[in-house]
């Protein structure tokens, strides 16, 4: 085409003329230094803020479970860790086991000593992104669920949460936010009849759990004598703190926490083939942990190898 | 559209040198060192295939240069840059022995610019060069509206000063003429020193009311008067929290220069520089085994990064009389766990100071805040009066100095027992004889 005064671009326009940059330098290409400048910046880039790297090796999740020397024999205790010990071999996790007494909590019921034994578990595999607690007295009942697929998943742990329920059952004020994607949550856990229940839960690494984690830990909650102890200081932060309650999901029971069926068609009963069978408080006057594991262990799935 | 006109090559246009029928479209823009047509590039010297660059190398290929790889473009560069730059100057004579092209000297508002542009004189050259620096000096240096403007857009409006007015007022106390007065000087400290360096200034009353529905949370607003502020101003990013009983000593200050352009070297981690709590830090490794390594470090992370809250100490530790807080994630954090019905139950009696002794809490038993806490020397932000902190007296690293002139002073206290007005006209007077004087106003 052709106009009556020639194009801003065109080589005779005064705007290219007066350039310092010769007009030649963007018309023309010139692959070779092109690529070898952006190898050097990326190389200066990532050189730079990659620090130690993540050795290959490194679980990806790690089982993290607390033993009660005190009030378990020797002998439960190894089939429990090998119950573990099956399922994270199976799904190349990590497991953590440690003892209730191993964490100075103070004159305050054992199960506070969770809170710090996440946080240990999280500076002694420093390239792991999720933990999950297990109670002592959880059987894993499905060790073909991996935790990714079954529960973590965001396209999966958006269908599980549960959105609008209330925290406390049944008819607390604060309840699960209704439009909290799955991507942002960093803490997963169930809720039984009562509330909130601490003894199967997700952890994701990061700066908001140490926030979660010390919080819940705070001598102020610890000593102050809830009923249920960590239970309810995690019900009240949750409910206090918008920026805890922001990042946890709450998702049905049988999906990491069943328990065993009294004969009523509860919600949460162990059904065949749910991943985890949480004996509850069998410590109680009564009740038998041993002869219960053994009892429900029998019905366990058996890996294919 | 560059290439439509150009793919016409036999198109002559007043502006090109000369027309090069058939020339192939890419070779039109020559980067030849050579290119300009030895002709008149004899006469001309260097300068004008400098100024007018490869809008004149036309000819070039022309001449038998038809390869233009990488290599000689640089090659060309190195050395223009060799042979020019020495007899190079825009008042060279040579460049008045250029023939004027029929284009560019062309008639015209915009061609008259130009030739005045490129052909002016010694004198044109002082005068612009004049203009240039009254210009800097009026928009950059000088204190004036303009340059306040332009301050606050580059980056002076990401500061909030929060100035807590009327504290406990409403119940507490009955304000006098003096209280009156001692608001209005404080007020007007900060206005000042806000316009002149283009941040925020957000007044918040501070008078005690029943403001929750849940619990006479009696004072203990700090907390959510910064998340307001938070919300208020959504660009911001640190937020300067001072008393009413706080004065700006030295306004030709800026908070850049003085603290965020090195806050690393300015701030201290390891509380045990100055630890009037005693507090035990790091964690101890025999009980806090369970915590990761920068929670166990003295200096966390010790990457400027990761400092959220910037607190002084006095003589009776934590002060947040006048404390920097940033908007982050951990922040929105530290402002949730702050108040906390159960904490508060449990202490508000013994927790005199409120939000301060809170602080104090929580940076002893929750290891994710010391992570993110450094501490500032007091007298970088918050320096006392002679009556404060009475049980130190000769303290150097609390109390203001005139020789060092100290940023701000803080007459913590004064309201229990001391003069507060008295103290403020003081500091107000002393301020305007430090900095008095036409020159420092208008560019100290």
């Amino acid at each position: 085409m052709h106009f009556a005064l020639p194009t801003r671009n065109h080589r005779s326009s005064p705007f290219l003329a007066a350039s310092s940059v010769p007009r030649a330098y963007f018309s023309r290409r010139r692959p070779i230094y092109a690529l070898i400048a952006l190898v050097v910046i990326l190389i200066l880039f990532f050189g730079r803020s990659s620090g130690p790297s993540r050795p290959s090796d490194a679980p990806d999740t790690v089982l993290v479970l607390l033993v009660d020397r005190k009030h378990h024999s020797g002998e439960h205790i190894e089939r429990v860790i090998e119950n573990r010990r099956t399922y994270a071999e199976a799904h190349g996790y990590g497991l953590f086991v440690k003892s209730t007494s191993d964490y100075p909590i103070g004159p305050v019921p054992s199960g506070w000593s969770r809170i710090p034994a996440l946080r240990h578990a999280m500076s002694t595999f420093p390239y792991t992104s999720t933990f999950f607690f297990l109670d002592s007295n959880s059987i894993i009942m499905n060790p073909e669920l991996s935790i990714e697929s079954h529960i973590m998943a965001p396209e999966r742990l958006t269908k599980l949460m549960r959105r609008d329920v209330p925290i406390v059952p049944p008819d607390s004020v604060i309840k699960t936010y209704r439009h909290v994607p799955a991507e942002r949550i960093q803490f997963v856990l169930t809720q039984d009849k009562e509330g909130l229940d601490p003894s199967a839960m997700i952890v994701k690494r990061g700066q908001w759990a140490s926030y979660l984690l010390d919080a819940w830990f705070d001598p102020i909650f610890r000593l102050y004598g809830f009923q249920k102890a960590e239970r309810h200081a995690l019900e009240h932060i949750v409910q206090w703190h918008p920026t805890i309650l922001t990042k946890l999901a709450l998702v049905p029971q049988n999906i990491m926490n069943s328990f065993p069926s009294t004969g009523n068609s509860d919600e949460g009963a162990y059904e065949d083939g749910d991943f985890i069978l949480n004996l509850g408080d069998c410590e109680a006057y009564g009740r038998n942990c041993e002869k219960e594991w053994k009892k429900w262990i029998a019905k366990r799935a058996v890996l294919d190898e | 559209m560059g290439d439509s006109s150009e793919a016409g090559g036999g198109s002559y246009f007043p502006g090109s040198r000369s027309p090069t029928p058939g020339m192939p479209t890419s070779r039109a823009h020559s980067p030849s060192p050579r290119g300009s047509s030895p002709s008149w590039a004899n006469s001309n010297g260097n300068n004008n295939s400098r100024i007018n660059g490869g809008g004149i190398g036309v000819n070039g290929a022309a001449n038998g240069y038809p390869s233009f790889g990488a290599r000689k473009f640089l090659g060309k560069h190195l050395r223009k840059l060799s042979t020019s730059l020495p007899t190079y100057s825009p008042v060279s004579p040579a460049f008045s022995a250029t023939p004027s092209t029929p284009y560019r000297y062309s008639s015209g508002a915009f061609g008259r610019a130009r030739g005045l542009f490129l052909r002016r004189s010694r004198g044109t050259t002082v005068i612009m060069l004049l203009v240039a620096a009254v210009l800097f000096v009026f928009t950059y240096v000088h204190h004036n509206p303009v340059s306040s403007k332009i301050r606050g857009v580059s980056g002076g409006s990401k500061i909030v000063i929060i100035l807590a007015a009327n504290q406990g007022g409403g119940v507490m106390t009955w304000k006098g003429a003096k209280e009156w007065a001692v608001e209005r000087d404080s007020i007007a400290n900060k206005k000042a020193y806000a316009e002149r360096w283009g941040y925020h200034l957000e007044i918040k009353d501070m008078s005690t009311k029943k403001r929750y529905a849940h619990e006479w949370r009696e004072s203990w607003e700090k907390v959510d008067v910064i998340k307001q502020t938070m919300r208020q101003y959504p660009k911001a990013e640190w937020f300067w929290w001072m008393d009413l009983h706080t004065f700006i000593m030295e306004p030709s200050i800026s908070l850049q220069s003085h603290i965020f352009k090195h806050l690393q070297n300015v701030t201290y981690r390891d509380i045990n520089v100055y630890n009037p709590l005693k507090i035990t830090h790091p964690p101890s490794k025999e009980e806090f085994f369970y915590l990761d390594e920068a929670a166990l470090s003295p200096v966390g992370d010790d990457k400027a990064e990761s400092i959220n809250l910037i607190v002084p100490q006095d003589c009776g530790g934590f002060n947040l009389g006048s404390f920097l807080i940033k908007r982050s994630e951990w922040s929105e954090r530290l402002l949730d766990i702050w108040w906390d019905p159960v904490g508060y139950e449990q202490k508000h009696m013994e927790w005199e100071h409120k939000e301060q002794d809170a602080l104090e809490y929580l940076y002893t038993n929750q290891p994710w805040i010391r992570t993110g806490t450094a501490f500032i020397p007091q007298r970088m932000i918050n320096s006392f009066p002679p009556g404060a902190c009475a049980d130190t007296p000769d303290d150097p690293r609390i109390f203001y100095d005139e020789k060092d002139r100290d940023f701000v002073v803080n007459m913590a206290g004064c309201e229990w027992g001391r003069d507060c007005w008295g103290e403020m006209a003081h500091y107000r007077q002393l301020s305007e004889k430090l900095n008095s004087g036409w020159w420092r106003k208008s560019f100290g």
